[in-house]
């Protein structure tokens, strides 16, 4: 299953890709360029065009589905799903300790928010008197739609920054 | 809610052929609970067939489900047993009802009873108890919660649980013996107990969903279906696994104050228009996975509603504390049409919620009641709460009574004369139209005012399976234990009667839970 998926994703990405080429009117010229742009060596860089095809791929597969911006990079054109997914095709879910790779454990986040928590007179997202630190970063915070607070379930604030 | 879970699981998509296979067993065991045939035939595991064609993908010697009060203590106990252990969280966080809950544990004959001279006695809690219960409760369960609290009590003490210096009296205890958390949350508790039973070696598993109990050809517990990587509330999310058990599966699923299929197919009237102080993940599938090995259901039907929530905030909120400390003891309840106050602010849950379900208009839409109390009304409330439910627009502020009228929509003139009446009935320290105990004299005289709109919510489901007192399952049938099944906590009916008595629940689930783990881990496979 996971096999036909791999394989089926480039065939995706190009169908995506000539409807964006002929959509924008470009030259046919243009799928070579973006085979470069997708070369191995250039992977890790981030390119707006190859984001476009990207998101327009995502919304055919899997609907409306966004991406954080601040996730662009990470997200590395859609060839690094496991990054997030675990080494599986994207429709495992993400595994939290990937987020802590990068954006600390749940105690840095915790110290993180401290501060402008207090200065909002709110209780910290990332130490409540509920879970402690123990809630999973994707209960809150989701890549491919709307973020939802768990404390929103009661209570009535938010959290600026939140995303 | 908006989907059920269990009647979307009927139509799971399977991974692979032998999960559907699988799962087309589960259905056909869920066809043959319909017609109630002998508990050997229930699940579809207990057939001798079926059974050898469970492949067991993990073995543990004590399961547990849910990672509230009830399991978290369970856990501990089933370690210090002796015992290996893992703890099944369906939901992304762990501590269910029990973290989102407000910290007030009722025990008697505590230390600080002791120290600050209050006299009180298991007899005394029991009798309370019973009292809130309209007599319907399980006495040989109330006995064994109520001695086993003080330890209780003492066992979270070890695991660095934090509570105030006083004892409070919560409405329908008749002495002060609740217990309240430094931070008034059950996280308080529920997150050292967790850490502790971690330490201990306890394994928590999160998204990972108890489908169905495996019994064996005898009727025993000899395993579990789970559904890991279980993403609430997609029904088709996660993998089917399953899970050896050698010692017992305790169920501390919980209540199911969430569950609108269950809860509208026992009361019709607890429909949409009744909210939840729950959290999302309360419903009732872990009740029926022990229906369907038969388990004997006591007072399925039986819920509490709390009758200080309020329909401007979700779930439980800030509105609890506020009525419950300040407006109800120190201010009244009226209803906005009349501007008369209907009924005791301080009677028990059951009584005030009924009252307030009543006020409704001819098409049968609810008319919130209005509580109303001064600032001096508020002097028990945590602070952090007040300054909260005024900040988020909860509760009100007013410089005069007709501005709290006016906006309320109360007539003006009614309401004057009730405030009257109730001032009349704190100077003399009774109150004739009600009968609510007037604690202190503090009058409905200076402004500001404070108030708040308020409709019941369902918060406790007092139904669940009939357990003993070793906190075994009994089988509807025979009357026996079903072997290797135990559970504790709210999933069990029985304690509270027909009404929860408040603070009540934490000193249940605690030392239900701790027996369970006892009996499980130290039970021979
Ligand atoms: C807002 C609120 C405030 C409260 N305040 C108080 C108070 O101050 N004092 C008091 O005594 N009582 C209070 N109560 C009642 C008390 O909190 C609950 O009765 C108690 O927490 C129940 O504990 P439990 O361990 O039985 O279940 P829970 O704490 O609800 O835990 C059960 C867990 O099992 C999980 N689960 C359910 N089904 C499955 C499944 N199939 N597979 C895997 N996991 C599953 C659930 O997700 C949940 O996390 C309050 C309740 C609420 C809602």
């Amino acid at each position: 299953m996971k096999r036909i998926i791999r394989y089926l994703t480039p065939l995706f990405f190009l169908a995506a890709l000539v409807t964006t080429v002929s959509a924008l009117g470009v030259s046919p010229s243009a799928p070579s360029q973006a085979a470069e742009e997708s070369a191995p060596k250039e992977e890790l860089a981030y390119h707006p065009s190859a984001q476009a095809r990207l998101n327009m791929w995502m919304q055919q597969k899997l609907g409306e589905r966004t991406l954080k911006k601040y996730h662009y990079k990470v997200h590395q054109n859609g060839v690094s799903c496991e990054l997030c997914h675990n080494g599986q095709n994207p429709t495992a879910p993400a595994d939290d300790a990937n987020c802590i790779r990068c954006h600390g454990s749940a105690s840095d986040m915790a110290k993180l928010t401290e501060e402008r928590a207090k200065e909002n007179d709110l209780p910290n997202p990332h130490l409540t008197k509920h879970f402690g630190e123990d809630v999973p970063c994707t209960t809150c915070h989701k890549e491919h739609k709307k973020s939802e607070l768990l404390c929103a379930n009661c209570h009535k604030y938010t959290y600026e920054k939140f995303q | 809610m908006k989907r059920d879970p269990r009647r979307k699981a009927a139509n799971t998509p399977t991974k692979s052929r032998r999960d559907a296979l699988k799962n087309m067993m589960a259905m056909a065991g869920a066809a043959v609970v319909g017609v109630a045939a002998p508990a050997r035939a229930m699940s579809p595991g207990a057939s001798g067939s079926a059974s050898g064609s469970v492949s067991w993908d993990r073995e543990f010697d004590v399961v547990i489900v849910g990672s509230g009060f009830a399991g978290s203590a369970a856990a501990i106990e089933a370690r210090r047993a002796g015992a290996d252990v893992i703890v099944l969280e369906k939901m992304p966080y762990f501590g269910g009802n029990s973290a989102i809950n407000g910290g007030a544990f009722a025990v008697a004959n505590s230390r600080l009873q002791a120290t600050l001279g209050i006299k009180d006695s298991v007899d005394t809690m029991i009798a309370d108890m019973l009292k809130a219960g309209r007599g319907t409760n399980h006495v040989d369960l109330l006995r064994v919660i109520c001695e086993g609290t003080a330890s209780a009590y003492e066992f979270t003490l070890e695991y660095g649980v934090k509570y105030l210096d006083k004892v409070l009296q919560f409405g329908g205890h008749s002495v002060p013996r609740t217990m309240q958390t430094r931070n008034y949350s059950g996280g308080d508790i529920v997150v050292p107990l967790r850490q502790g039973a971690k330490k201990l070696g306890a394994f928590f598993k999160n998204k990972c969903k108890l489908e169905r109990i495996v019994l064996n050809v005898q009727g025993d517990v000899e395993g579990v279906a789970v559904r890991e990587g279980y993403a609430f509330p997609d029904e088709n999310s996660g993998v089917i696994r399953h899970y050896r058990i050698r010692r017992g599966l305790i169920m501390c699923s919980g209540g199911f104050s969430r569950d609108l299929f269950y809860r509208k197919s026992q009361i019709p009237t607890l429909d949409e228009s009744v909210d939840s102080t729950n959290h999302l993940g309360a419903t009732a599938e872990g009740f029926h996975a022990m229906l369907a090995v038969n388990a004997m259901p006591v007072n399925s039907s039986s819920f509490q509603l709390g009758p200080w929530a309020s329909p401007d905030e979700g779930g439980f909120g800030y509105a609890p504390q506020f009525n419950q400390q300040g407006t109800f003891p120190y201010g009244i309840m009226v209803d906005a049409r009349t501007g008369k106050r209907f009924v005791n602010e301080m009677a028990d849950r059951k009584t005030r919620a009924d009252a307030e379900l009543k006020l409704r208009d001819a098409q049968g839409k609810p008319v919130y009641p209005v509580t109303i109390c001064t600032t001096a009304g508020t002097k028990d409330i945590p602070d952090t709460t007040l300054k909260a439910a005024l900040r988020f627009g909860v509760a009100r502020k007013y410089e005069s009574i007709e501005a709290l009228a006016e906006h309320n929509n109360i007539p003006l003139e009614p309401l004057k004369e009730q405030i009257a009446r109730y001032n009349k009935a704190v100077e003399k320290g009774v109150d004739e139209e009600f009968g609510k105990p007037i604690r202190a004299k503090i009058f409905l005289d200076k402004p500001p005012f404070l108030s708040m709109r308020c409709w019941p919510k369902v918060h406790f489901a007092q139904g669940g399976v009939r357990i003993n007192t070793r906190a075994e399952v009994l089988n509807m049938s025979t009357g026996k234990p079903i072997a290797g099944l135990f559970a504790a906590g709210e999933v069990v009916g029985g304690p509270h009667g027909e009404s929860r008595l408040g603070s009540c629940s934490i000193a249940d689930c605690l030392v239900m839970g701790r027996i369970a783990g006892r009996n499980a881990g130290s039970r021979s496979a």
